[in-house]
């Protein structure tokens, strides 16, 4: 799947998960920046990406994810395959 | 580097002169104190020349009232009795007493079970009571600079001497006569009442071994006092409900030939009174006057 | 040896000194042996723990490296993890599986002589132990390649600033520091040395005063009423914050000095507005390892589940950190509280998320100030058993609060609270000023008069109000 198709899609599950209309994506965007973007929504977050895409995250790749960009690259992967 | 050696050559310095400042103010507030524990402290190590000296903790500076002794006895009596302390402080004010004169008698009051007790940490860290007085008096380091390995370098600040006794410097200022009035001579007599109730006596629990420290700790007190003659009255006042016959701290004085042993502790007017308590184990002023007068008709029949 | 005996004034100084004329790659030789050294003083046999898992955690890391077999390496993973648990298992929770044993046989009228082991607890073996365990998993998981020199190893897990009470470090972190111990300069000694006395202000001037009162009503519940033990339930968590705060900052001071930057432990805890924000500024190093290792993994298992599994890795994650603080059945109840306090959070998140919304709350200072009270209360509530010996004594502190509250404050000795309270009030306004106004500094700030006097003004208060010995005592009835 392309980039920008992923980056869509993850902003509608970001807007959902978060409550907020007017987040915006970006690269480097992390839990750093977003107030309700802890370890208990995370987990609710992978659900609903894992729920759209149709993919399964392993463990590993939850430790890779330090930022939305890393998130998109994994997805990227999985969806590729 | 040696930035910052310089650095922190020059905060030491600035550190000891803002010591010395501090402390030269702390020194006239002690000296100044109107009353309270500090003065009645500076009392018995620099004034004090009575007659008979009470020693001892809570105990001695609530139960005993000089003034029966000295409308009885005919002669001066201070109480310098402190709450919470035992031998090691006991020990330096006698040595601060013993360094201006001999009083004639020392009552010391203790408890039954006293020379079972450990001295170490607890009976020397609170001898830091005496801390304000490190400079002055070099009788008192042999007994405080136990306290810890490095006490005598550290007592060198006048901070650190007055650690944690500005509460009690200060509130005599602002609240004169809780520690006892000037005119109690050192008494601290205590107000109220323990409810009424039944009393059924139990005997106190008295299998302490003697602990070998303490009663060295203890000859020494007593010899520096008999080798002067001193005639030493060791004193158990009674707890309200406890019966106290003996212990291995009694059996022990006893046995000493040099001091007189009298135990309040199964005195009936007391032990089975609590009108005359404060609380199990101190007397209010009721019965601290009873008290007081019972002990001098004993004081005075060993003395006759 | 701890870091507020005197033995360790004349430790670190002479420590760093030799540190600092050591050539820069022996240095970390110099670290090891100071922290075996430093472990050593407190008793002897206690270093041989930290050796047995320093061994047992290099030569699995070093397996599962050395393995490409998926199955093999969580084999040496798990292993190691159940070998360098036994003895924290053993020291920490033996003798209470062994009363609890002995009990429940004694109530179905056995009588079987379990023997009963006097056991001195080996200091700092539930923080190294942790350590290793981080490190097994992140190796594991291939976020780090395994340690292949022993020696830097064995300083991780036993580096002295760390060992006793933390912060629990991660390797990622700490070991590349090991390999870069360079001369670092001026300001950054000074940095750590304002660390370090900020630390003892907390420890000795706050957490131990306070102590002096709390440990008096708390350790008598039965003689204390309501309003008293209401009033030392509120004092208790900031003696808990003032103590570990304290030693986390002369750990993170001291290892700063010594040119290794740890992670922060703490972040003024009582200005957080909810639970889950309290828990990333609580204890950070412990509840960040505690997510990464054990709630990720569960609610990453659990995830099908919706709310329901965060709920019950949260519920698990907690009940693990309430028996890592101590194996009586206080902890646990602990451990309980925090997991369901966060659990309703989770829960209710997006309805109050709504009303805060609607309502234009997310500014107002009042609802943000009642926020970080009742945040306040819920740990505070949570503490009591924290805190109690038992848990009849928890019970019958909540049941006195409730029933004898507006009874007479016990106040025992006026001296020791008057200052105990001067001394949260200091801090406490230290942490709002930072919190809410972090431009005005006083030890950091840009004036270096301020910045000296304040620092001299601040030792004075240390040596004037620290409690150094049990000279300091409660002596209320006299």
């Amino acid at each position: 799947m392309e980039r920008p198709e992923i980056t869509n899609k993850l902003t509608a599950i970001f807007r959902k998960v978060f409550c907020n209309d007017s987040l915006v994506l970006s690269n480097d965007l992390s839990a750093h920046d977003v107030e309700q973007w802890d370890s208990l929504s995370h987990m609710l977050l992978i659900t609903e990406i894992e729920n759209e895409f149709v993919i399964k995250f392993k463990l590993k790749d939850l430790n890779k994810m330090r930022n939305v960009g890393d998130m998109i690259d994994i997805i990227s992967l999985k969806t590729d395959c | 580097m040696i930035k910052l050696l310089k650095k922190l050559v020059l905060f030491f310095l600035a550190f000891v002169i803002c010591d010395y400042i501090i402390g030269l103010g702390l020194d006239i507030i002690r000296n100044n104190s109107p009353d309270g524990r500090y003065f009645k402290t500076q009392y018995s190590l620099e004034k004090g020349k009575e007659d008979i000296v009470i020693l001892g903790a809570s105990c001695a500076e609530s139960n005993i009232a000089p003034y029966i002794i000295e409308d009885s006895l005919k002669m001066t009596c201070w109480n310098a009795g402190r709450g919470g302390q035992i031998l090691p402080f006991w020990t330096c004010l006698e040595k601060g007493i013993l360094n201006r004169y001999t009083p004639k008698i020392v009552i010391l009051d203790i408890g039954a079970n006293d020379l079972s007790g450990n001295l170490f940490p607890t009976g020397y860290e609170r001898a830091a009571f005496l801390r304000p007085f490190y400079h002055r008096h070099k009788e008192i380091h042999p007994i405080l600079n136990k306290i810890f390995f490095f006490e005598k370098y550290f007592d060198c600040s006048n901070l650190y001497v007055y650690n944690s006794s500005y509460y009690y410097l200060l509130r005599p200022y602002l609240f004169k006569g809780l520690d006892g009035k000037i005119a109690d001579k050192g008494w601290k007599p205590l107000t109220g009442k323990m409810p009424p109730i039944i009393p059924h006596p139990i005997p106190i629990i008295t299998s302490y071994n003697l602990n070998n420290e303490t009663v060295q700790l203890f000859n020494e007190f007593i010899s520096n006092l008999t080798t002067r003659n001193c005639k030493v009255f060791i004193v158990i006042s009674p707890v309200f409900n406890k019966k106290i016959f003996t212990s291995p701290t009694i059996e022990y004085i006893n046995r000493l030939n040099d001091v007189y042993l009298l135990n309040f502790g199964n005195c009936k007017i007391f032990t089975e009174n609590s009108r005359l308590y404060r609380d199990d184990y101190h007397l209010n002023i009721e019965g601290a006057i009873k008290f007081t007068t019972l002990l001098v008709k004993r004081i005075k029949h060993e003395i006759n | 040896m701890v870091f507020t005996s005197f033995n360790f004034l004349i430790f670190f100084p002479l420590l760093v000194v030799i540190y600092y004329i050591t050539p820069v790659r022996f240095r970390w030789l110099t670290l090891l042996v100071a922290s075996y050294f430093f472990y050593l003083n407190i008793k002897p046999v206690f270093a041989l723990f930290v050796l047995g898992v320093t061994i047992s955690t290099y030569i699995f890391t070093r397996l599962i490296d050395q393995t490409n077999v998926e199955s093999r390496k969580k084999s040496f993973m798990l292993l190691n993890i159940f070998l360098i648990l036994l003895p924290l298992f053993f020291f920490k929770y033996f003798s209470h599986i062994n009363a609890g044993i002995f009990s429940l046989l004694e109530s179905i009228h056995i009588r079987w002589p379990l023997p009963a082991l006097k056991l001195i607890f080996p200091i700092g073996i539930s923080f190294y132990t942790f350590v290793a365990i981080g490190y097994t998993i992140d190796v594991y998981n291939e976020e780090i390649k395994s340690e292949k020199n022993i020696g830097i190893l064995a300083l991780f897990l036993s580096f002295f600033p760390l060992i006793l009470s933390g912060p629990i470090e991660r390797a990622k972190n700490m070991l590349p520091q090991f390999y870069s111990l360079k001369i670092i300069d001026y300001s950054i000694i000074v940095e750590g040395l304002k660390l370090m006395l900020w630390g003892y202000f907390m420890k000795l001037v706050v957490a131990d005063r306070v102590g002096l009162y709390v440990d008096t009503i708390l350790n008598n519940v039965s003689q204390h009423n309501g309003t008293t033990l209401l009033f030392a339930s509120f004092l208790y968590p900031i003696q808990v914050y003032a103590d570990l705060g304290g030693y986390s900052l002369i750990a993170i001071g001291t290892a700063k000095i010594l040119g290794i930057n740890v992670m922060q432990n703490f972040k003024r805890p009582f200005f957080a507005t909810s639970m889950s924000e309290f828990w990333h500024r609580w204890h950070i190093s412990l509840i960040s390892w505690l997510t990464d290792y054990v709630y990720t993994p569960l609610s990453f298992a659990l995830r099908k589940y919706g709310i329901w599994g965060i709920v019950t890795a949260l519920m698990i994650t907690f009940l693990i950190s309430g028996v890592w603080h101590g194996a009586a059945l206080t902890f646990i109840a602990w451990g309980f509280l925090q997991g369901l306090f966060l659990s309703i959070e989770a829960l209710t998140n997006k309805k109050r998320a709504k009303f805060e919304k609607k309502h234009n709350l997310g500014k107002n200072g009042l609802y943000i100030f009642i926020e970080i009270f009742f945040t306040f209360i819920l740990f505070a509530a949570s503490q009591i058993f924290g805190r109690a010996g038992n848990i009849t004594d928890a019970l019958t502190i909540y049941k006195k609060i409730f029933t004898t509250a507006g009874s007479k404050l016990f106040i025992a000795d006026v001296g020791i609270l008057v200052f105990a309270l001067l001394g949260i009030f200091i801090l406490l306004l230290n942490d709002f000023m930072c919190e809410y106004f972090p431009h005005v500094k006083l030890l950091r700030n840009k004036n270096k008069y301020i910045r000296f006097f304040s620092l001299l003004l601040l030792l004075m208060y240390i040596i004037s109000f620290g409690v150094f010995d049990s000279g300091q005592f409660i002596y209320f009835k006299y």
